[in-house]
């Protein structure tokens, strides 16, 4: 495993070295893409030095925080739903399985007209496109439940609410977990291509923003961490989904 | 379940649709929605326009480009990342991640590059298309039957004829069905399933030999 983690270092830091280099030997001009560490360097300055930075981040991670819990909450209880309606599940299952293939982002200007520009059409959208992700983890997750278990419940003579609570949750666990990694990397896309293209606050738009004046220096350095923030919380969510996976099915 | 039951739900889901869009236009007002009827009637006559098509095309073309670019690069990679235990082991969770960030705020630097124009199009296109089909690529081949693998290697087939004779159609079947890409570690399920078959094989050949 620790050789997995070196390799990975490895390849991401020369990934980083060959950009410098590139950039810094001319070959990628200084209007395409400024060198990784000046990307740095000025999300330094912008942390430290601009007074819409902290403003922004908090707008944006408000809206996104409300998207995670309605598509994960909302996702669930669907998914609830249509697991336990099986005609339900039949008719909506070509919708969930072509739903990521249609671009989300064209109901964008139709959220606005009902909501407004502002928190409630960016929470909506991110909602939107997390929410599929979480109901179909929830119906796999209530599939996968090992028949035995359920035995087990009925021969302890454990209730309707104990058997959930006791026995499906943490079997049906992995799966929401997937769910859970899925809905909340689909929300912050949502989200902040939402600001990117019509928000009067928030990150996306100070990239969309940043763009438009040709400030590579902020573009670069919002750029860099907004992709750090996403990584990072990927990351974070899968090492959690594969503990579950491995607790659960080490066979 | 017969075919006409499941016919009805399909009207009966188109239908709801049709009554919840006219719902909402009654509460909505026609400023923010146009009703159904009127936007069908909108969308017949703009595909019979003459200034339609030319856009419909410099999509279709671009569309075409960025999903041939995607698909052979993405399963190039994921067969490459898959037929390697190591390779996988490094490159599945990073090709994971790229898949989870927002690449739309990367569109202006796509711009920077390629200029305005199809190549950025088709650029923006491939970068979404690719990652997904990368991991499915990788996830399918993990749970292909080893014994698969192993006749490959009996045989001293070469890795290009390994994964066109023998790969690719392992993998083909879990493509389409599953809606996004959950990954499994190999320990998962998914692998049981796979080896089902091998184990009612091993089965049979026990009661036979009683």
């Amino acid at each position: 495993m620790t050789r997995v983690r070196a390799l990975q270092l490895v390849l991401v830091g020369g990934a980083v070295v060959v950009l410098e280099l590139l950039c810094r030997a001319g070959i990628i001009d200084r209007f395409t893409m400024i060198p990784p560490s000046e990307m740095l360097l000025a999300l330094i300055h912008v942390v430290g030095t601009e007074p819409w930075f902290w403003p922004d981040v908090s707008y944006t991670l408000g809206n996104l925080g409300a998207a995670i819990a309605l598509s994960v909450a909302g996702g669930f209880l669907i998914g609830l739903l249509v697991h336990a309606l099986p005609r339900l599940r039949r008719v909506l299952d070509p919708i969930f399985t072509s739903y990521y293939a249609v671009p989300t982002f064209v109901l964008y200007p139709l959220l606005i007209v009902f909501f407004g520009i502002g928190p409630a059409s960016l929470i909506v959208l991110g909602a939107l496109f997390g929410i599929v992700a979480m109901i179909v983890a929830t119906v796999t997750a209530i599939d996968r439940i090992p028949r035995v278990l359920l035995k087990v419940a009925r021969v302890s003579r454990l209730g309707p609410v104990r058997t959930a609570l006791l026995m499906k949750l943490p079997a049906a666990s992995p799966h929401l977990m997937t769910g859970l990694r899925l809905a909340v990397a689909y929300s912050v896309i949502g989200v902040i291509a939402g600001e990117f293209i019509l928000s009067t606050e928030g990150v996306g738009r100070r990239v969309a923003l940043a763009y438009n004046n040709f400030d590579n220096q902020t573009m670069y350095a919002l750029l860099v961490l907004i992709l750090g923030f996403a990584i990072v919380v990927n990351a974070v969510l899968g090492s959690l989904e594969q503990a579950l996976h491995r607790r659960w099915y080490r066979s | 379940m017969t075919a006409r039951t499941r016919l009805l739900d399909y009207v009966l889901l188109a239908g709801g649709g049709w009554l919840a869009w006219v719902l909402l236009f009654q509460w909505a007002g026609p400023e923010a929605l146009s009703p159904p009827g009127a936007t069908l009637r909108r969308a017949g006559e703009y595909l019979a326009s003459a200034t339609f098509w030319p856009h419909a095309a410099a999509t279709a073309v671009a569309f075409a480009y960025a999903c041939l670019i995607a698909l052979t690069g993405g399963l190039a990679l994921g067969f490459a990342l898959g037929a390697n235990r190591l390779a996988g082991q490094v490159g599945e969770p990073m090709l994971s991640s790229l898949y989870s960030i927002p690449k739309i705020t990367l569109y202006p630097v796509i711009l920077l590059v390629f200029g305005l124009g199809i190549s950025a199009k088709v650029a923006f296109g491939a970068l979404h298309g690719f990652f997904p089909v990368a991991l499915f690529t990788i996830g399918a081949l993990k749970n292909t039957s080893p014994v698969l693998i192993k006749t490959a290697r009996v045989l001293r087939l070469a890795p290009l004829a390994t994964a066109r004779t023998v790969l690719l159609p392992a993998a083909l079947p879990p493509l389409p069905p599953v809606p996004f890409p959950v990954s499994e570690p190999a320990h998962a399920p998914a692998s049981k399933q796979a080896r089902a078959p091998m184990r009612a094989a091993c089965d049979d050949a026990a009661t036979q030999r009683r």
